[in-house]
């Protein structure tokens, strides 16, 4: 048993490193398919193996996830913050340095998750209700917070931008046709947009410095606690992802830096990963995709398997640390020695042709609107934090209506 | 035209074409027995026969059954449901191992 285990760890991590650094392979395809092909791996094993490797998976996933959304601005829910502030200090030369940030974040998060875990299990039942009435209230004030928050002169037009983002997501989530409708959602706003508006300016990469990351203690400790409160909140909500939880954490500090920003996304990435594994025992409901997964092959999660699951999070997680300092040094080392333009066209196929495979043709209309209102965003100087406006109108309208 | 107009018109056009989409397309109808855990999270219409109902506070539960196969659904709110036939737009979710639909339309 323990020798499968190991390998199920270790064969996760390996997956995890996979669909990391692959641009547009989300983490729900490999677990999906693991589900699949589940009936003839359960002849072999057991489900807890199986169990195992998404976990391990998901961690390290989550972990490598940042460097494509920084070197190659191809994100994901989870990481489509990160690409503006990563992207900045990519153009400055410290693409590795910002991707070491994250990672930070990411270690934190992992430490953090193994001691909310256990508060979770009798804070959470106690005030479950009362977040739920809660949720739409702090998310209302936590937007109109960031608006108000924009340049003189910038605050209608973020707020067009927040609207006409939270408009197009309602449309695409009642778009009923389309499978995944986040992957060109999300795709458009934060990938292809930024990749477009690079082709046009025609962005070079300078040559990438191997730096330590700079950043004081004291805004380390602002950017845990923020971590921690925000992760708190959307941990346990329903249709409440990291990004969210990270416009939660942005709107309770007024100036955080670019590099807490980017620990801070790092922190929650992972809070939001473990925790929706946790969820499975804690309220007894799948919060993600990969959840959903381990739901269907686990029939009953006890106390033991949360703790087999932290044991996994944190060698899974410990081992990614490593992979995603070697992976970063990689990309840092060979950016600059590609044509941007030639890769930043190369990716744009990928997302486009991900689009088409996941998502059927109708997706390509959703991938152009979003692009176009991602290209706004850029242009003109509003922060693209609005553009999840597109997730959190929908979710502020499920809680009310 | 600036690429900020260009964007700002198409921006605005798409949206208003997906919701133009969003309120006239749905998708085919399937029957029940084709219906997969590949399918949790996707929209599916079925047309059956409501066999079972039970009202809860906040949800209705409901079975429906077509030639192939029978499948529980549920509606978050209040809608009076009764038994018959019935065609169902709505997300295929799992509850406690078993495939469901999160019901968002019945048409008579």
């Amino acid at each position: 048993m323990i020798v499968e285990i190991l390998i199920a760890l270790f064969v996760g991590i390996l997956a995890g490193t996979f669909t990391g650094i692959a641009p547009g392979i989300h983490i729900n395809l490999v677990a999906l398919l693991l589900l699949i092909i589940s009936p003839s791996l359960l002849q072999f094993t057991t489900p807890i193996v199986l169990a195992i490797f998404i976990v391990s998976m998901s961690i390290t996933h989550t972990f490598l996830d940042f460097i494509t959304g920084i070197f190659l601005g191809a994100p994901e829910e989870s990481t489509a913050m990160s690409v503006l502030p990563g992207h900045q200090l990519l153009r400055e030369g410290k693409g590795y340095e910002a991707v070491r940030l994250t990672t930070f974040g990411c270690y934190i998060g992992l430490i953090l998750l193994v001691l909310v875990i256990p508060l979770s299990l009798f804070i959470v039942p106690a005030i479950y209700n009362w977040m739920k009435i809660a949720i739409p209230y702090i998310l209302i004030l936590a937007s109109a917070f960031l608006i108000i928050k924009e340049e003189k002169g910038k605050k209608f037009l973020a707020f067009f931008i927040f609207m006409l983002s939270g408009i197009l997501g309602i449309a695409v989530l009642n778009l009923h046709v389309i499978t995944q409708p986040l992957f060109p959602l999300l795709t458009g706003l934060f990938g292809t947009s930024m990749l477009l508006t690079s082709i046009s300016q025609k962005t070079k990469i300078p040559k990438q410095k191997i730096t330590p990351m700079l950043i004081e203690k004291k805004e380390t400790g602002k950017t845990i606690f923020l971590g921690i409160i925000s992760s708190a909140i959307c941990a346990f909500m329903p249709g409440l992802g990291s990004s969210q939880a990270a416009v939660l954490g942005t709107s309770f500090y007024k100036k955080i830096s670019q590099r807490g920003f980017l620990i801070l996304l790092g922190i929650i990435s992972i809070l939001v990963t473990g925790l929706n594994f946790a969820a499975l025992y804690i309220i007894n409901k799948p919060r993600s995709g990969t959840s959903v997964i381990i739901g269907k092959l686990m029939q009953d999660i006890t106390l033991n398997h949360l703790a087999i699951f932290c044991i996994t999070m944190l060698v899974a997680g410990s081992i990614a640390v490593f992979l995603s300092g070697f992976f970063a040094k990689f990309f840092a080392r060979n950016i600059d020695k590609i044509n941007y333009s030639v890769l930043s066209c190369i990716i744009l196929v990928i997302l486009t042709l991900m689009t088409l495979i996941l998502s059927g043709p109708l997706s390509i209309i959703v991938l152009i609107t979003a692009t176009a209102l991602g290209i706004i965003a850029i242009e003109m100087g509003i922060k693209r934090i609005q553009l999840m406006g597109c997730l959190i109108v929908p979710v502020i309208l499920y809680f009310l209506l | 035209m600036s690429l900020e107009k260009a964007a700002l018109i198409t921006a605005i056009l798409g949206t208003l074409i997906l919701i133009f989409l969003s309120e006239h397309l749905e998708p085919e109808i399937t029957s029940i027995d084709h219906i997969t855990i590949k399918d949790i999270d996707n929209y599916v219409k079925i047309s059956g026969n409501i066999t079972y109902v039970k009202s809860y506070s906040t949800s209705t539960l409901i079975k429906i059954e077509d030639s192939t196969e029978k499948i529980y659904a549920v509606f978050y709110g209040n809608m009076n449901i009764t038994k018959g036939p019935a065609i169902l737009t709505g997300k295929v979710t799992e509850y406690n191992g078993i495939l469901e639909i999160e019901i968002s339309r019945i048409e008579r």
